[in-house]
């Protein structure tokens, strides 16, 4: 997964601000959301993602797993991000 | 009764600064409307591109007709002035800057502004109550 050229970001206090250029509209990653998107910047495997969330959270693998697609599935309909 | 006085200050404008009113009127509008029915890429396509061979106003005139007109736009709020003067500027010779940024304000307000630099100086748009980071920003068109 990779971020589309269709937005362009920064972060801001701990959080992430996006600005979609297509649909005009702004959106804002929390501090769980916004590590994620600093991954997809660059690139990222969807496996090498949950692997890092997993380690990182006090959570259920498949919970996590599940959550995790749920996100990303939302920033590939906005626009913001491609399955490479 | 209100119309009147205002006619009289227009009246005793100079010629330039009454014909700087009347383009920045134009072009708010335009990028009001504009703004409203399009995707932003296409209103800056929109408005007029000729530049002058000899241009006439400063920055700081056309930052004034710009604040002058915009009391008679409903809705021209910063994005819609941003895009108005960089046009205007550009129309006179000025390079500009036009900056998108934002600001995160607790508790949890997210807030979005647009503003215009020349020479990375802020000329119209200035908060004095927030502090916005930069996160997109588009240079006058060549």
């Amino acid at each position: 997964m990779v971020a589309t050229s269709n937005q362009v970001s920064t972060d801001l206090a701990g959080k992430t601000a996006i600005l979609g250029l297509k649909s005009r509209t702004y959106y804002t990653l929390d501090e769980v959301g916004a590590p994620i998107w600093e991954s997809i910047k660059q690139e990222q495997e969807v496996e090498q993602l949950l692997q890092t969330m997993i380690r990182r959270y006090d959570v259920e693998p498949q919970r996590c797993e599940q959550d995790l697609l749920v996100f990303l599935q939302n920033l590939a309909d906005l626009d913001l991000i491609e399955v490479k | 009764m209100i119309v009147l006085p205002r006619f009289s200050r227009f009246r005793r404008l100079s010629r330039l600064e009454r014909k700087l009113l009347v383009d920045a009127l134009g072009r708010l509008i335009v990028a009001r409307l504009g703004l409203w029915f399009l995707p932003f890429e296409k209103v800056r396509l929109l408005l007029p591109k000729r530049r002058l061979s000899s241009p006439s106003a400063s920055s700081t005139s056309i930052v004034w007709s710009i604040q002058g007109a915009k009391r008679l736009v409903p809705g021209a709020n910063c994005l819609v002035q941003a895009v108005a003067t960089q046009s205007l500027l550009t129309k006179h010779g000025i390079e500009s800057r036009l900056v998108f940024g934002v600001a995160l304000e607790e508790p949890q307000k997210f807030k979005a502004h647009a503003w215009v630099e020349c020479d990375g100086r802020i000329i119209i748009g200035e908060s004095s109550t927030t502090t916005y980071k930069q996160l997109f920003s588009l240079d006058s068109v060549k």
